[in-house]
């Protein structure tokens, strides 16, 4: 078993990660569209810019955001041995 | 640590198993599409492509039954990510969400475009926020999973109580949805289907529990998959030569507001969502398709998502999956997939319906009623639409159209002139949406009323097989209950899904976010939270419904954004006036956020087997 400074220490980043995750979601689900609304000028691959940004790349960013938390929180839990691999 | 981890084998011939479906089930299509064009009957190709695939679905559910504990509540801890990700989006998106979404974009544009940002927004929140954690306790449901963080029976017993209304109204949502679907392939009366899927859903699940569920859920992804894909991918190469319809539909985009002026669909100023969303009875078309903050305002869009979002975090179908992985890094490799997947379907979404109305507005508005084309006859005669011409000469002026709503999903391949094979494979993919859907909340609810009501409550000495019982038994009794929820005529899909997700993101998500990061949270504020959460969404959507004036102009369908900070702020004022929590309790905090090692759900069960701790 780790000791509870490292313990804490894991806790520590991991609750740091989640913030940060969490506020990306925030970010790109609530305000996002908000924001994209500015751009209904533009248009960009035949859409109106601003439904392209909402539409598709809020939920591209989301599952971007997915892998990226999954793969930092995977390296954090290596570094402090805490996997289940041998 | 982890020396007394035992790695849960995974069956290593499930791609071929999957590989072999979905080669069968496509045969099965060209097979009719042969049957088809040698001039078999209409009425035996909509039956031979919606019973088929259901037969085969019964067929997987009742194969790998078992009887062992593991493998009934959580399908044995085995089930790798690639295809908890298919079991996942099935439970998210849902048959109910699946057709009238694209149903409310059909109608509504891009203006419920916030459903399907909650939907992949909420899948991210749930793999950063709880997942890992939850995986980490092995709990077999959301209820067990307070038991075990506050080891009490009581909050367990709550939370059970509070969870069952929101899954009730999920289930009642997606079988109403079964049941409008299935009466426009199948010349039943309409009682006589609903009865039959509730059976065929019991009997797929019965034997087998989560184990069967998940793999009958795999396969009918794959179904839905197909049968929201094929039509319209075929759709997007005659018209804009690219098989890529979740990005070429700009194209259309630019077209359809010239189109949508001459048919006069000029609909305009912001309405409150309940008004916004169309009805389940059949509508005319009235609103554009290329419009943001248009009919819902600013305020609801962001409510809506924040309800969504917040729900599907803490969907009970879903926890109920955290257990099914073989450790806490698939768990989160399962999300990944799962949002993929949910993409995937929420990016194919609007191009479906932005195909459909394209069609619609070209040949079926603005057109005399003895001038619609065959296409429109057909679409009427499934009773997928109805017409109406003028009354003094059907020759002059346009037709009145009116659309069901939740049957949209079926105008694409039958506006096109498609084989009618290609019709009834996009009515294969909604029923297997709906079928998939259904049977996970029926088994969330089984799980939920053998472990958390009547073990811990009645029986703490039951024996598994008791266990398993139980939950059989429990499936009976909730099929025999949901069928006259599912009768009631007022019944709405489309608002039914949403109000479980408000309720269910106003009940636990506070207080599941908080047991987790707060290690000061205490049993009474748990309790506080979920009940004061409940009550508050629970109550403001009665109030609502009844005619109240809304507060702080949120409309009744997202009352979840009033009962998440009525939750939070009493269960932290709870947890501060409480006795603070025990030591021992913190340890399992602790525990909770260290990734390896075995679950604490088996080491109670382990400690409880030598008489040192409870049973869990």
């Amino acid at each position: 078993m780790i000791d509870d400074e490292q313990r804490k220490r894991h806790a520590r980043s991991s609750l740091r990660l989640m913030l940060v995750t969490a506020g990306l979601f925030a970010a790109l689900a609530l305000i996002a569209p908000l924001v994209a609304a500015l751009f209904s000028g533009y248009s960009f691959l035949r859409f109106p810019l601003s439904l392209f940004l909402a539409g598709q790349g809020s939920i591209i960013g989301i599952i971007a955001t997915i892998f990226w938390a999954a793969k930092r929180q995977d390296r954090l839990d290596r570094r402090y041995g805490l996997t289940n691999e041998f | 640590m982890s020396l007394n981890t035992v790695t849960p084998t995974v069956n290593p011939r499930l791609a071929a198993s999957f590989g072999i479906f979905t080669s069968t089930f496509t045969s099965l299509v060209l097979v009719l599409i042969i049957l088809e064009q040698l001039g078999l009957d209409q009425s035996w190709i909509y039956e031979l492509i919606i019973i088929l695939p259901v037969v085969f679905y019964v067929g997987i559910g009742v194969l790998v039954r078992t009887s062992n504990v593991e493998d009934f509540f959580i399908s044995g801890q085995r089930v790798p990510p690639f295809y908890n990700g298919f079991t996942m989006s099935a439970n998210v998106i849902g048959g109910a969400g699946l057709l009238s979404l694209i149903g409310a974009f059909f109608f509504i544009g891009y203006n419920v475009l916030a459903v399907a940002i909650g939907w992949c927004a909420g899948l991210g929140l749930m793999s950063a926020v709880f997942a890992p954690y939850l995986r980490k306790t092995g709990a077999f449901t959301l209820p067990g999973f307070f038991g075990i963080r506050f080891s009490s029976r009581v909050v367990r017993l709550i939370a059970a109580l509070v969870l069952i209304p929101a899954v009730l109204m999920l289930l009642a949502a997606e079988l109403r949805m079964g049941q409008t679907i299935a009466s426009v392939f199948l010349p039943f009366p309409a009682e006589y289907l609903l009865q039959a899927g509730l059976g065929l859903i019991v009997l797929t699940v019965f034997f087998g529990g989560m184990r069967s569920l998940t793999w009958t859920q795999c396969v009918q992804f794959i179904v839905v998959i197909l049968g929201i894909s094929v039509p319209l991918i075929i759709i997007s190469v005659m018209i804009t030569n690219l098989p890529l319809p979740q990005l070429s539909y700009g194209g259309l985009l630019q077209e359809m507001p010239a189109l949508e002026s001459t048919r006069k669909l000029t609909g305009q100023g912001t309405l409150t969502l309940s008004e916004a969303l169309p009805p389940v009875e059949p509508t005319a078309l009235t609103r554009p398709f290329v419009e943001m903050f248009g009919a819902v305002g600013r305020w609801d869009f962001f409510a809506l998502t924040f309800c969504i979002m917040l729900g599907t975090t803490v969907l009970p179908t879903q926890i109920s999956r955290m257990s099914t992985s073989p450790n806490v890094s698939a768990v989160r490799r399962s999300f990944g997939w799962a949002a993929l997947f949910v993409g995937f379907v929420v990016l194919t979404i609007p191009a479906y319906a932005a195909f459909t109305k394209f069609n619609v507005l070209q040949d079926l508005l603005g057109v005399p009623l003895t001038q619609i084309p065959p296409s429109g006859r057909k679409l009427e005669a499934l009773g997928l639409i109805t017409l109406s011409g003028s009354q003094i000469d059907p020759a002059l002026g346009s037709a009145k159209v009116l659309f069901s709503r939740d049957a949209v999903a079926l105008i694409l391949p039958t506006i096109s002139n498609f084989p009618q094979v290609l019709i009834g494979l996009a009515g294969a993919g909604a029923i297997a949406a709906i079928l998939g859907a259904a049977a996970s909340q029926l088994v969330a609810l089984a799980n939920v009323l053998s472990n958390d009501l009547y073990y811990p409550l009645f029986s703490r000495s039951a024996s598994p097989s008791r266990r398993l019982l139980t939950a059989r038994l429990a499936m009976i009794a909730i099929a025999v209950g949901i069928y006259f929820l599912a009768t009631q005529p007022q019944l709405d899909p489309l608002r039914m899904t949403i109000w479980a997700f408000s309720i269910c993101a106003g009940a636990f998500f506070v207080p599941l976010a908080l047991a987790i990061w707060w290690r000061g949270l205490t049993m009474f504020g748990a309790l506080a939270g979920m009940v004061t959460g409940l009550a508050v969404t629970g109550g403001y959507i009665l109030f609502t419904l009844d005619g109240g004036y809304p507060w702080f102009g949120v409309d009744s369908l997202t009352a979840g954004v009033l009962g998440v900070p009525v939750s939070l702020l009493a269960a932290v004022t709870s947890s501060l006036l409480s006795p603070r929590p025990e030591p021992s309790t913190l340890e399992i905090v602790n525990e909770m956020h260290i990734p390896s090692g075995e679950t604490i759900h088996t080491r109670l069960v382990r400690l409880a087997a030598r008489g040192k701790a409870p049973k869990p």
